[in-house]
């Protein structure tokens, strides 16, 4: 957790982010999509993983959030022209006011309790989303969201691979900014919430205000992911965010391995790329996506990213046993 | 210097009173003990006076300070430490990490120096892990030859030799240590009653909850009894080996008849 070299990671995190999408170009802009959709559950997946997987608490509210931030950013470019990129921290900073509103109230209850009051929270963003059809134009979503500009390109559907650079650039950020929370006094402070809150209680944490920083800083990338969402697709409904998106979310977190750093990531591509790969199961998809999920569940709780620490640490103990 | 006064502390579970009108002092720079069978009501007086549980009734005075019903992490800032009964500590983290957290307190580097991983930051971590040792090397027991083992991998001791050094971290003007002995063998007792009076030198006045007689009556000073939460007994070792109320409900006949 603390004190290893991360610039070379960094660096290769960041070779790959930058090959990586030019290479799937070469494949089609189908897999260019694909790579964007995985930057998006990144964002979110790295970002719940700070409240789920480093403080423990057990948020169900981040798909709704993110959703603020796509319909703040999206009614800021359609309605009054706003420029984007102005937009972008704007719908973090609108993620984060309506967020905060919630954990001030539900984060007095703890476990299942705090995640049921955040899923309520959740049906009441999505009826709000459906009937203030005033404001986001209800079912049939918000919508068109004109195309933003970069250098004076107009960022079409023929510009995905910029798309894609932009997305993984914030993905880059979010890891950045986790990280350093991750191995500082905050960080620290998390995970003790995590392990034992009682205990971290009377440790001189503030419990309470330390949940709600947690709970902050995730919603701010979510409403970031919303805003590139609702942009590049150029439309935002409430179907985009609603529970099966954030199941999505919760299982590319668990899969890839909370409490890691690169887990959720590694989540966000099974959570993208699987269903792509089993589209040729049709009607039987769901049944091999819950055995996999199953079969995770079972021999790899840690998740991939605990398969990968395993196999790293067998291979060292092989190695100085000899 | 009364460190601590509890005037009529009272909390109660529906009609159950855990604590019924209990007042006691302690001094600053002695080593005070209660003890009382199991189910008296120790554990909730430490929860009641460390903020954990709600008071009923009654008040808790540190310092000159009304404290009563200020939350655990407030009553830690102002210098009561403790520990808990079972070995609590931080389950995916190290010893050396597990007292890290410890300084939290102490500490301040917020959000924003984290984030753009100021000087500050930078010094006051290395302050934080540099502080953790000493507390760790004050506590020995064998924690420092496993201060960088996950504590899942410990025994129940080490555990809660950490537990100690979480609280140790803190800074507190007085210890409160639940049960610290629970677990071990003859020569770790004989260790642990050295190092609580190490950490008494240090000028930590300590507050010891525990069953093992010959410690308490060899190490605390003064020592209060409570039976089904009320007290019913207060004085020195001596003292108390002879009030007849205590050697009934609690020590013994044989216990009261050696001495």
């Amino acid at each position: 957790m603390l004190k290893a070299k991360k610039w070379p990671h960094y660096l290769i995190g960041i070779a790959v982010a930058g090959i990586a999408p030019f290479v799937f170009g070469l494949a089609g802009s189908f897999w260019v999509h694909i790579l964007f959709l995985v930057a998006i559950f990144g964002i979110m997946a790295v970002s719940l993983n700070l409240i789920l997987g480093y403080t423990g608490q057990g948020d169900l509210a981040h798909g709704v959030l993110f959703g603020i931030g796509a319909y703040t950013s999206g009614l800021l470019v359609m309605r009054l022209g706003v420029n984007f990129w102005v937009t972008i921290p704007i719908a973090g900073i609108a993620a984060v006011l309506i967020g905060f509103l919630v954990g001030y109230v539900t984060l007095r209850l703890r476990g299942v309790y705090f995640a049921l009051a955040t899923f309520a929270f959740t049906q009441l963003m999505l009826e709000a989303y459906i009937n203030l059809r005033g404001l986001t134009d209800g079912l049939e979503g918000l919508m068109p969201i004109p195309m933003p500009t970069v250098a004076g390109v107009t960022l079409g559907s023929q510009h995905t691979l910029i798309w894609v650079y932009i997305a993984f650039g914030f993905l880059l950020l979010t890891v950045f900014v986790t990280e350093r929370i991750i191995n500082s006094r905050i960080g620290r402070a998390f995970i003790a919430i995590r392990d034992d809150e009682d205990l971290a209680d009377s440790t001189g944490i503030n419990t309470f205000w330390f949940k709600m920083l947690s709970f902050c800083i995730a919603t701010f990338f979510a409403g970031v992911a919303g805003a590139l969402y609702a942009s590049y697709h150029g439309m935002i409904s409430p179907g985009d965010c609603n529970m099966m998106f954030l199941f999505l979310v919760i299982v590319a977190c668990v899969v890839g391995g909370l409490g890691t750093l690169m887990g959720p990531i590694i989540g966000a591509v099974f959570v993208v790329v699987v269903p792509e790969l089993l589209r040729f199961a049709e009607v039987y998809y769901y049944l091999i996506f819950g055995a996999v999920l199953i079969g995770i569940t079972l021999f790899a709780p840690k998740g991939i990213m605990g398969l990968i620490t395993l196999l790293r640490d067998r291979l060292k103990e092989k190695f100085s046993g000899q | 210097m009364k460190l601590i006064e509890v005037n009529d502390l009272t909390k109660h579970f529906g009609g159950l009173y855990a604590v019924n009108k209990v007042s006691f002092h302690i001094d600053e720079g002695e080593i005070f003990g209660l003890i009382g069978p199991n189910g008296s009501g120790k554990s909730v007086m430490f929860n009641t006076i460390t903020g954990v549980y709600k008071s009923d009734g009654g008040s808790v005075v540190y310092n000159g300070e009304d404290i009563t019903d200020l939350p655990p992490h407030a009553v830690n800032e102002k210098g009561i430490g403790r520990t808990f009964q079972g070995s609590k500590v931080f389950t995916g983290l190290t010893p050396l990490q597990n007292v890290m957290v410890g300084r939290h307190c102490r500490t301040k580097s917020h959000l924003g120096s984290a984030v753009f991983k100021t000087p500050f930051a930078r010094q006051e971590d290395r302050e934080t892990e540099e502080k953790a040792i000493q507390v760790i090397e004050l506590v020995g027991m064998g924690l420092v030859e496993r201060m960088n083992t996950p504590v899942k991998d410990l025994t129940y001791v080490m555990r809660s030799m950490t537990g100690v050094a979480i609280a140790l971290a803190t800074e507190p003007r007085i210890l409160f240590l639940d049960e610290p002995i629970a677990g071990m063998n003859p020569t770790e007792i004989v260790q642990s009653m050295e190092l609580i009076q190490r950490i008494r030198a240090t000028g930590i006045t300590v507050f010891l909850v525990e069953h093992n007689m010959q410690a308490v009556m060899g190490i605390c000073e003064r020592i209060m009894v409570i039976n089904m939460g009320l007290k019913i007994a207060e004085g020195t070792p001596q003292e108390i080996s002879q009030n007849k109320e205590v050697i009934q409900a609690y020590l013994g006949r044989a216990y009261g008849a050696e001495n």
